[in-house]
């Protein structure tokens, strides 16, 4: 089976969970005998993978928005490649922004025309209007795996419109949808009337042989409570400060570990000054491997606003973390030891933190058995063998 | 002739309401009172009475051949007379009938033997008392909390002046005996009624398995199935919220029960007992020795489900500990919220095994997860103490 795959992002040039995703994903669909072209943007450097062949599309400046493409744009929104060097899309490119998604689906069109393949399958909005046209011309079916949401993105504060109909041109147009969790696809089937019996959930997974503990010193005493994510409205790191606040109250000696950048990093970083308790958060910015943060970690919060599924909150768990989960994920849905709150209950929040810093036997049992369901949760292997039924499907 | 005895535990926690860690010396009461009133509110209109007007309809409408036993927990009693004092009056009126007897038991469905054999009698005592004030009754027969057993408290009991105790019918203290004896315990002059935990189980779990083999489970197969039983007793002992909460009216659990007396009947050897007539009309055949806790819970029938994992017996732990200081403080309400919080329902709720039994384990379950279930016992544990420093 050959596959024509649209993506605007792959590892090494990652901004989030979608390149963790599509290195796992692909590489076992290779495996499972599936020939893989992707069309992504141009990135300036080389990608040599031999389970995948990629195809960079040049951009408007080729070589001046290597990478820069990213899908939470807002005009100042800072956003990093993995050089860790930071700018903006406003800086860059004023409004152009928009312009230079349009190019590369212009470029993926070409591109993707010439491309022999029994089905298309797109990522994510950006890449959706291309699929369309590819749909079109080649006649063949398309998938498309919905990652994330417009309104999931922006906490549903001001939605940007173009976006979310370029989404629902794209669920509307796939022969098959696939998204990340039950609670994504309700998403799905409310705010974009998609019909429930064309989305099918595939759960992520996790590379168990990449995330596991790193040796690392840690030469504080201080227990270490980790947040780790962009830092934008979406993943609630707000509510996490204000959590902080309440916990320091009760348990001075903690420090709090934020590792992400966006553009709330400012705000954030003023509301724990005026919150009076900067000298105990930790901003350390965006970081490629997170593994030394979790190997350091006591408790590990994911208290997003809206999260179609939350990886982060399965490689804390590999790397013996115990986990509190917002109930606004779809990672909530799949795991049975961690804790669970809503996002914005910030007391039980700080109840459920004070209670894993203060009473042993529950960190333990928790990590413990954590440790023991993450061990026997499912692999990409499992998500390639899934997705290939669906293509199966959407062939016959 | 075969002794049939049917006896129903009868109980509902008190539920501890959410109590955080910002909650600990704030003065916050434990219990949530509303909570544990629509639960109650709930069972006594699906379970409670529906089925106490159907016993008494089978007593009177066999003229006493139908014969019933139970246990009601002082925990329940107490929230009945609060709030669904009819309930109590059914119950009342099932016991006027003589074909209806009451067990005894700890008083807070606690698993009080392992914080102190003083502590187990005084609580075995108070349910005696609140027995004696409520129904005026003085019981015979001793049930621990979930049939937990030993030789140790066969003796406890035994000296308090019960006849005999209730029991699991496990393997694991039968052998290769049958539970359809009667027994006696080691070193005690106490009699043991042990339950067929395969009959039992037929209606307690499998009534409305559609995929069991017999599904479904009539009053005439059930009587036949009874009939054809060898021994001198079987005893079926299951929850009372069999009827109607475990098992829905829709499973036609109540349907069987109106047929099944008239059912065992037209089998002549067969015939219901009161506990305490059994032990008079029947001799044990046989000594138990038991000298490990054993329960007639989960899969496991030991204690596994209360005190396995690490936050029980640290939970358990931690109440065991204060018993001393608890009753040195003279404080009677702090003495009566100690021993709520020893209701085993509350480390029940802090199971960590997931199997068959994780259905039972949901049920009326106020928490999400038994580790939501640890760090609000935990917090309401530690207002307790904090409680108890300044008493």
């Amino acid at each position: 089976m050959r596959v024509l795959m649209l993506g605007w992002e792959f590892p090494p040039f990652k901004s989030g969970g979608l390149g963790t995703y599509l290195l796992g994903f692909t590489r076992e669909l290779n495996k499972l005998g599936v020939k893989i072209t992707f069309i992504m943007p141009y990135t300036g450097k080389k990608m040599n993978y031999d389970f995948i062949e990629i195809i960079q599309a040049d951009g408007i400046e080729s070589i001046a928005i290597a990478s820069k493409l990213t899908p939470y744009a807002s005009p100042t929104q800072a956003f990093y490649n993995s050089s860790g060097k930071t700018s903006t899309i406003a800086s860059v490119y004023g409004w152009g922004f928009f312009q230079e998604v349009e190019y590369y689906n212009m470029r993926a069109v070409q591109i993707g025309s010439l491309v022999d393949c029994d089905l298309i399958h797109c990522h994510d909005w950006m890449t959706y209007p291309a699929g369309i046209a590819l749909k079109r011309i080649l006649k063949k079916p398309l998938v498309v795996t919905l990652h994330s949401t417009e309104f999931d993105r922006t906490g549903n504060i001001c939605p940007n419109p173009l976006i979310t109909s370029i989404e629902r041109q794209g669920l509307l147009e796939a022969d098959l949808v696939i998204t990340v969790s039950n609670y994504e696809k309700k998403q799905l089937v409310e705010r974009y009337g998609i019909p429930d019996e064309k989305i099918y959930v595939v759960h992520n997974a996790i590379d168990l042989d990449h995330y596991k503990r790193v040796p690392i010193e840690k030469y504080l005493s201080d227990k270490v409570v980790l947040f780790v994510g962009r830092l934008t409205i979406q993943k609630g790191c707000e509510f996490f400060l204000d959590a902080a606040k309440l916990v320091l109250e009760k348990v001075p000696n903690t420090r709090f570990v934020i590792v992400g950048s966006g553009d709330l990093m400012f705000n954030l970083i003023q509301k724990s000054i005026e919150l009076g308790i900067s000298d105990r958060v930790h901003f350390v910015g965006f970081d490629p491997d997170v593994r030394k943060y979790y190997s350091i970690a006591d408790v590990f919060v994911m208290p997003s606003v809206s999260e179609p599924f939350g990886l982060t909150a399965l490689e804390a768990m590999a790397c013996n973390v115990p986990v509190i989960v917002s109930k606004q994920s779809g990672v909530s849905e799949v795991l049975r030891n961690c804790l669970k709150v809503d996002f914005w209950d910030v007391n039980e929040l700080a109840n459920k933190i004070i209670s894993l810093l203060q009473y042993p036997p529950l960190h333990i049992e928790l990590k413990e058995n954590s440790h023991r369901e993450i061990k026997r949760f499912r692999t990409w292997r499992n998500v390639a063998a899934e997705c290939i039924e669906l293509y199966e499907k959407v062939l016959s | 002739m075969t002794e049939l005895c049917f006896y129903f535990q009868v109980h509902q926690p008190l539920r501890i309401g959410k109590f955080t860690f910002f909650d600990i010396g704030s003065g916050k009461s434990y219990f949530d009172t509303e909570r544990n009133k629509t639960y109650l509110a709930r069972v006594a209109e699906k379970c409670y009475l529906p089925a106490n007007k159907l016993l008494l309809d089978l007593i009177s409408e066999t003229d006493g051949a139908f014969k019933v036993n139970f246990s009601i927990t002082g925990v329940l009693l107490e929230q009945l007379e609060a709030h669904f004092p009819n309930v109590i009056e059914t119950f009342d009126e099932l016991l006027n009938t003589k074909c209806c007897e009451l067990f005894g038991e700890t008083y807070y469905h606690s698993l009080a033997f392992l914080i102190s054999e003083r502590e187990f009698i005084e609580q075995i005592k108070l349910h005696k008392k609140a027995l004696k004030s409520t129904f005026g009754i003085k019981p015979k027969i001793f049930r621990n909390t979930e049939a937990v057993y030993s030789n140790k408290i066969a003796d406890v009991v035994s000296k308090l002046g019960f006849k005999a105790a209730v029991t699991e019918g496990t393997e694991k203290i039968l052998g290769w005996r049958s539970p359809n004896y009667l027994y006696k315990a080691k070193d005690a002059p106490l009699v043991l009624l042990l339950r067929n935990y395969r009959l039992s189980d037929d209606i307690a779990f499998r009534f409305s398995e559609r995929s069991w083999s017999e599904h479904p489970l009539t009053a005439d197969k059930y009587a036949y199935w009874l009939a054809n039983t060898p021994g001198e007793c079987i005893n079926i002992f299951l929850d009372y919220e069999t009827f109607g909460e475990h098992q829905w009216p829709e499973t036609g659990i109540f349907e069987f029960m109106r047929h099944l007396p008239k059912e065992v009947m037209k089998h002549k050897h067969l015939r219901f007992s009161l506990a305490s007539e059994l032990i008079k009309k029947i001799k044990p055949r046989d000594e138990l020795d038991v000298p490990e806790l054993i329960s007639w819970a989960d899969i496991d029938r030991d204690l596994s489900a209360w005190l396995e994992n690490r936050m029980q017996k640290h939970a358990f732990e931690e109440v065991k500990k204060i018993e001393k200081s608890v009753k040195k403080s003279k404080d009677e309400k702090l003495l009566h919220e100690w021993r709520l919080l020893q209701t085993s329902d509350h480390f029940y709720y802090m199971c960590t095994k997931w199997f068959a039994d994780g259905d039972v384990h949901k049920y009326f379950n106020p928490y999400e997860t038994p580790y939501d279930a640890y760090i609000n016992y935990m917090n309401v544990l530690n207002d307790l103490k904090n409680r108890l420093s300044k008493a």
